[in-house]
């Protein structure tokens, strides 16, 4: 059975799987400008707001940080270089001053000097590094606001299906005539079709060439070359099974279309969901 | 099975629109900044596809990751990070594409003129990315040059050569695949 990434989406009868996705799509766009210019306090409110929106919508906590422990080092990693570059001046952090108390440490019978090493670190590393309270701040704001951002398309795509998706895409494009909606519509879902499938193929491919210790080879373009060969190949034959089987059930463009009503059904909950978007721009925009 | 060429293009033009977003994802370790892989698939959507199809997929890509999807570098989406500073980089593809696509089918289908398509298409993104960043940021024009374009060149470099060796092993394949349509 394929891997439930947490892009996948999955049924739940909490409310945020049930509003309309016209009203997602919507406060997405706003929340994301909102996030973009967050500072501490708009950020505490998204933060609290989204943790329970995960709670609610049955995430397994644990596992979503298993899934995404290489996106929390591109945090850390975003944090340290925001923190360097926005940092005009140096202060002194007391960093190493709990491990006073141990002297050597022994490691095979051999005894090594921590504190010297710490202190040639300090000395010749540390104090060539610029880092202030500004940049901490501008360091942790930035990174605080990727995280959500990431939080907020998990929530987003792991809540709505497809075809809802591809209806409401029909339905914003309506007003633009010369643009074929039908057509956009139809790439919109395989586009969600295929995200899942490339990153499972992707990581095919990168543990195909691993067994094969191509990882170790010196030369880039190779490299390259063994990754996207193999990845473009395969998911290209993809792409032609999926266009025989949409021409052998005789698809085109002029096809009945399910209702649009099924599938943009307001709920009933939006008004709570727009009040809370207008709430943190407002709150934005005048704190 | 006799398939009309635009629905296997529009096929494919979904299917590189994803592959674009997953590029995102896929670093190669090569020294000390690993290779993201991001903009050789929107280079060679452009080579593959054609400047239409080639455009359709960025087109899509670039309204998806608006809509919210988290498919922008480092896993981000959004509207803010297309007003961001590095949203001239994403919108500048939308030229480069065009650029690429257009002189590709002017020089003909080699692997010189694969790599000069190429180049003037990443040209294209800096011509617009680094200006908007320094718009952005307010930075002085030496510093936006250190941050947004030196440490790239390279790697821009070693991508645009192994694009132009994937394209030669790739294009036989569709080639091959269009034949049936």
């Amino acid at each position: 059975m394929g891997k439930v990434t947490p892009l996948s989406y999955r049924y739940d009868s909490f409310v945020l799987f049930q509003i309309d996705v016209r009203c997602k799509i919507i406060c997405i766009f706003f929340l994301s400008i909102v996030i973009a210019n967050a500072h501490f306090l708009q950020l505490y409110l998204i933060t609290a707001i989204f943790s329970w929106l995960l709670y609610r919508s049955g995430f397994n906590i644990r596992r979503l940080i298993r899934e995404l422990k290489y996106f929390f080092i591109i945090v850390i990693f975003l944090f340290i270089i925001r923190t360097i570059t926005a940092s005009s001046s140096h202060i002194s952090i007391p960093i190493f001053g709990f491990i006073n108390e141990f002297k050597y440490i022994e490691i095979d019978s051999v005894k090594i000097d921590l504190i010297g090493i710490l202190n040639y670190i300090n000395a010749n590393i540390l104090t060539h590094i610029p880092i202030d309270k500004d940049g901490l701040t501008d360091g942790c704001q930035v990174s605080w606001r990727f995280f959500l951002i990431v939080i907020m398309g998990i929530l987003f795509s792991s809540s709505t299906t497809a075809s809802a998706i591809k209806s409401a895409v029909m339905w914003f494009l309506k007003p633009f005539p010369f643009i074929p909606k039908k057509r956009v519509a139809v790439m919109v879902s395989l586009f969600v079709r295929f995200l899942p499938l490339l990153l499972e193929k992707a990581t095919e491919v990168s543990d195909a060439q691993k067994a094969r210790c191509f990882h170790l080879r010196k030369n880039p373009v190779k490299k390259i070359k063994n990754i996207t060969v193999p990845l473009i190949t395969k998911v290209f034959n993809s792409a032609d099974n999926l266009a025989i089987a949409m021409a052998s059930r005789c698809y085109n463009e002029n096809r009945t279309e399910i209702a649009e009503h099924n599938l943009l059904r307001p709920s009933g909950y939006e008004i709570n969901f727009y009040l809370g978007t207008i709430a943190l721009v407002l709150i934005t925009l005048f704190i | 099975m006799n398939i009309s060429k635009e629905l296997r293009m529009t096929v494919y033009s979904s299917m590189f629109a994803a592959l674009i977003s997953v590029g995102a994802y896929l670093a190669i370790p090569i020294g000390p900044v690993p290779i993201v892989l991001q903009n050789i698939f929107v280079l060679m959507a452009a080579i593959l596809l054609g400047t239409k199809w080639g455009g359709a997929a960025l087109g899509l890509y670039l309204f998806m990751g608006a809509c919210g999807f988290p498919v922008f570098a480092g896993g981000t989406g959004g509207i803010g990070r297309i007003l961001g500073p590095t949203g001239g980089y994403l919108l500048g593809y939308i030229p480069a594409v065009l650029v690429t696509g257009l002189i590709s089918d002017k020089i003909g289908k080699n692997i010189f003129g694969d790599i000069i398509a190429m180049f003037a298409g990443s040209l294209v993104v800096y011509i617009a990315g680094v200006p908007w960043l320094k718009l952005a940021t307010g930075m002085p024009w030496d510093k936006v040059f250190i941050v947004g374009m030196y440490p790239f060149i390279i790697g821009d470099i070693l991508k645009i050569v192994a694009a132009a060796y994937c394209i030669k092993f790739l294009r036989p394949l569709l080639d091959k695949n269009m034949d049936k349509s």
